[in-house]
């Protein structure tokens, strides 16, 4: 009897261990496996960490490992890499940047590669299937490995990028259980070893967020509601009026030469991917990833020497985007943002210049619409002919279940994104192939490796044209004195007008024309006026030779520009107010229209109204002003794009569009709104309409949030969150920041300043700079945020560029190399 | 009594070891053996579950107030247990708790079944 009880009591521990130590199917969640996450000794309590705690740099302990190297963490935990050459640096920042960010890496190039459903499966089944067999579909995985064998063509790329993966591979080797980053521990699965190719997969994942918004889809899909009529008022390819552009007329183009405007034929290779939003989002929701830059030459400042801004807009998440570090070597002291997963530092200075980024916004991706033969779909109709489809058998792991078996196809334009097999959930009957500059193999890397050495204009010049997708505009200025705009990528060129839909994939006229010559970019060096400044904004007036269509914008430069040219005596801490700015300019330009459709009566009984009436127009965070604007604006949208909202509200222009069309147009068919057939809409009836609507969200709002004013940072509840949406716990909202879309502090809800930068070109070069986050991505640091309320509150770091490891800043810091 | 809390005190440091060395489970067996050697007279699931409840609490604890505990509070809105950190801690014991428990009440009933035998 006491062996059968002991026997039952063993198999009873037994079981609950095994239980607790893999993951845990309920109903509607899966739990991690309790014990060994719980686990005191290796489980999530061993990731918690106080302020003071580094990482740990051992590798093979007892054996010398980068011991020229030394790594200094400073007050902001701010890694500096000191080494004797490229090498051991590339080997340390490797290894540097995994040791805080290991999972991040992973995550967001598996993500690229459509490889998420091998570790999420269990967990988020078919969902995370689609999702990786988009990506995979797109191409991204055939785009990288062409630039992975661009690096290996490459010896300087190559030596870069093997330096790198080396140094985050010795610190993937020397993890146990116990050191595994927290989110491994929770889905648990291991990491797998780094590669160059998933180096390339990283410069995709960057190219496909900052090019996949070029809406030739949502635009056929608009034409088709209606009518050609609406592309054509509402997306024009040029607006008529405010045109700022980033290079005015008369400005010549930098190095075009006039017979050979073209350089090589691109060959024929193809791979894609599509961008369809989820319906049902607010307009004004919708992400808006953009930029800002600017550099101001020494005429106005009171230094005498150029100062220079940048602020990418993007996505706000935890682990933060970027990784500030500091990297010095024989020829080479650069500091700025780098982003984990890439050698090199992408936006930052050094001792003579400093760059950032806007993203060009130019549409660089064309869908076309291919018709197979056959049944087995390996050859499309091709003028009077056929034409062969190549065809890859592509396998996608899943984590609890079976593999899945896919078919990728390749076809002369790129590949076949959808067909029956993955139907478009609109043109499900079409099979559109894309063609994609990210295809094609680029050097970026290359750029950021010679850019972080330039020592001069001619210097960066020489790095930027390696530089292909995602086309940038970088702005430049250096301790001689110069400033320069730049837009660099690889751009087909287009001339006549402008392709906004999806092609004919069924002849060969539809070919892209050849690649524009980099000097033919539109560019601008030291104009007279003493300022060059981006912000997504056109790049050129129509006059340039070569067109381009693009999702441009219109309100942050035009108040860039008048800050500029109005400001002078600039020093780097009263320009900090421009990048702050938070003049609404949209609804400057529009509420005074809203208000004078609305009926005295109404006007005179709301309380809404004199909330409006009074405000100044500031985005300011504790303001309750432009909350009530916003809604109404996206009602008004609503109301007015009725037709086309419905289907999609990925095809409504952009606001500034919809101004216009306000101001141009009393009475227009296009107000008439479908759910009121008896009756005609007129604008004022659209604004009326809209207005009620406004009211009943803020109603709803303040119903939601017993006790609570809508003020604009609760309205617009700026979050970071976690990478991994079912990790919602690890991030934070409501922060208290104001700003917006349209708006030079372009804070929204999910997107925003990613990396404020003021770099000063004195002697030495100083600078200021913050981003929203910290500089660990472990959930049990206290470095996981600790520069969010600080960004949010419109402070910045100030930033000495140190020279050596000796330097007064590190005294009594810890010096570490990597044992 | 003496002799309990000297059980006591060799379980939970040996278990801390274990784990430390090993894996979260290696406690289980090693407390299997243990309590099969040393031979308490009563069942001992007791014994087993306060010493790994309490390893695992003041490990936790120690955890949790020397690093701040943001981590605790944020698996314990992830968990979901409210955000609320002695919840975590307390599930997070108890848990340790019970598979010592169930350990320890195994070795004590394995060895007085081998004892009867032989």
């Amino acid at each position: 009897m006491k062996a059968i009880k002991a026997l039952i009591l063993c198999a009873l521990t037994g079981i609950l261990i095994g239980i607790l130590d893999r993951p845990l199917p309920l109903r509607t969640v899966v739990l991690p496996p309790l014990g060994r996450l719980l686990d005191p000794v290796n489980g999530f309590w061993a990731n918690a960490e106080s302020a003071e705690a580094l990482p740990q740099l051992k590798n093979r302990p007892g054996r010398p490992y980068l011991a020229s190297v030394q790594v200094i963490y400073d007050r902001r935990r701010v890694p500096h890499i000191f080494a004797q050459n490229d090498p051991d640096l590339f080997r340390a920042q490797g290894y540097v940047t995994a040791a805080d960010r290991l999972w991040q890496m992973d995550f967001q190039t598996a993500a690229a590669a459509g490889r998420l459903s091998e570790f999420l499966y269990h967990i988020a089944g078919d969902k995370v299937v689609e999702f990786d067999r988009l990506k995979r579909r797109t191409g991204m995985v055939l785009a990288a490995q062409r630039t992975l064998k661009f690096f290996e063509k490459d010896s300087l790329a190559r030596k870069i990028v093997e330096s790198f993966t080396e140094g985050v591979n010795d610190y993937i080797r020397q993890l146990g259980y116990r050191d595994l980053p927290l989110e491994y521990k929770i889905l648990d699965y291991r990491p797998q070893p780094w590669t160059p190719l998933k180096c390339a997969l990283l410069l995709k994942y960057m190219a496909e967020m900052l090019t996949n918004d070029e809406n030739d889809l949502q635009l056929t899909e608009a034409v088709s509601i209606l009518g050609r009529e609406y592309v054509d008022l509402l997306f024009p390819v040029f607006p008529d009026t405010l045109l700022e552009p980033i290079v005015p007329t008369g400005v010549p183009l930098r190095d075009c030469p006039v017979d050979e405007s073209s350089h090589t034929q691109h060959d024929v290779f193809h791979v894609s991917r599509p961008s369809v939003r989820p319906t049902g989002v607010p307009p004004s929701q919708q992400p808006e990833l953009g930029s800002n830059n600017w550099a101001v030459a020494g005429s106005r400042t009171r230094s005498g020497r150029p100062i220079l801004c940048g602020d990418p807009h993007l996505s706000l998440n935890l682990p933060a985007l970027w990784y500030e570090i500091h990297l010095n070597a024989p020829g080479l002291n650069v500091y700025g943002v780098s982003l984990p997963g890439a050698p090199g530092v992408v936006i930052g200075f050094n001792d003579h210049i400093a760059w950032s980024m806007t993203n060009a916004m130019r549409d660089v991706r064309d869908w076309y619409s291919v018709r197979y033969t056959s049944p087995a779909r390996n050859t499309i109709w091709m003028d009077d002919g056929q034409e062969k489809v190549y065809l890859f058998p592509d396998t996608i792991l899943r984590r609890g279940a079976p593999p899945l078996i896919d078919t990728l196809r390749l076809c002369r334009w790129g590949p076949v994104v959808y067909d029956r097999e993955f139907p478009h959930p609109v043109f499900d009957t079409l099979a559109l192939a894309l063609r994609w500059t990210a295809h094609y193999p680029g050097g970026e890397l290359l750029t950021v490796y010679h850019i972080n050495r330039a020592r001069n204009l001619q210097d960066f010049l020489k790095g930027l044209k390696y530089f292909s997708c995602p086309a940038q505009n970088f702005v430049y200025a250096d301790k001689e004195g110069n400033i320069g705009l730049f837009q660099q990528g690889l751009f087909p060129a287009f001339s006549g007008e402008p392709n906004r839909l999806i092609r004919n994939g069924a002849t060969k006229s539809e070919e892209w024309p050849s690649w524009l010559n980099f000097g033919c970019n539109p560019s601008i060096v030291n104009p007279s006026w003493g300022f060059v400044y981006s912000a997504n904004q056109h790049p050129t007036t129509p006059d340039y030779p070569w067109t381009y269509t693009g999702d441009f914008e219109f309100f942050r430069n035009h108040r860039i520009h008048n800050l500029l040219q109005n400001g002078k005596d600039f020093t780097p801490e009263n320009i900090q107010a421009i990048q702050l700015d938070n003049l609404n300019l949209l609804a400057r330009w529009t509420l005074p229209l809203l208000m004078d459709a609305l009926e005295k009566d109404e006007a005179q009984e709301n309380a809404l109204i004199p909330i409006l009436k009074s405000w100044n127009y500031e985005n300011s965070a504790d303001s309750e002003a432009p909350g009530l604007f916003q809604l109404w604006f996206e009602e008004l949208e609503k109301c007015l794009w009725d037709e086309v909202y419905r289907r999609n509200p990925a095809c409504l222009p952009q606001e500034f569009y919809t101004l216009r069309f306000l101001q141009k147009f009393k009475d227009h068919p296009w107000y008439d709104v479908d759910s009121t057939p008896n009756k005609k809409e007129s604008r004022e009836d659209v604004i009326r309409m809209a207005f009620q609507a406004m009211k009943k969200r803020v109603k709803d709002w303040s119903e939601k949030h017993p006790g609570k004013k809508p003020l604009w940072y609760l309205v617009k509840n700026t979050s970071l969150k976690h990478l991994l949406p079912a990790l919602e716990a690890f991030g934070i909202s409501g922060l208290r920041i104001g700003g917006g879309r349209h708006i030079v502090n372009a804070c929204g809800p999910r997107w925003g300043p990613s990396w404020r930068m003021i770099v000063s070109l004195e002697d030495p070069v100083w600078a200021y700079g913050i981003f929203p986050g910290g500089p660990s991505g472990n959930p049990g640091s206290p470095w996981y945020t600790s520069s969010a309320e600080d960004w949010a509150a419109g402070r910045y770091y100030k930033i000495t560029l140190t020279q050596s490891p000796e330097d007064s800043l590190f005294k009594g810091l810890k010096r570490l190399s990597i044992q | 009594m003496k002799k309990i809390l000297l059980h006591w005190i060799l379980l939970f440091f040996l278990s801390w070891g274990a784990e430390y060395w090993t894996q979260w489970w290696a406690a289980a067996p090693l407390v299997i053996f243990c309590l099969s050697l040393l031979h308490p007279k009563k069942p001992s699931f007791l014994l087993g579950f306060t010493a790994l409840f309490c390893l695992w609490l003041s490990l936790g604890m120690w955890s949790h107030f020397s690093t701040g505990g943001h981590l605790t509070f944020r698996m314990a809105r992830l968990l979901p247990l409210g955000g609320n950190a002695w919840a975590m801690l307390a599930v997070s014991a108890g848990l340790g708790g019970l598979c010592g428990g169930l350990a320890a009440a195994s070795g004590s009933t394995l060895r007085r079944a081998l004892e009867k035998k032989g």
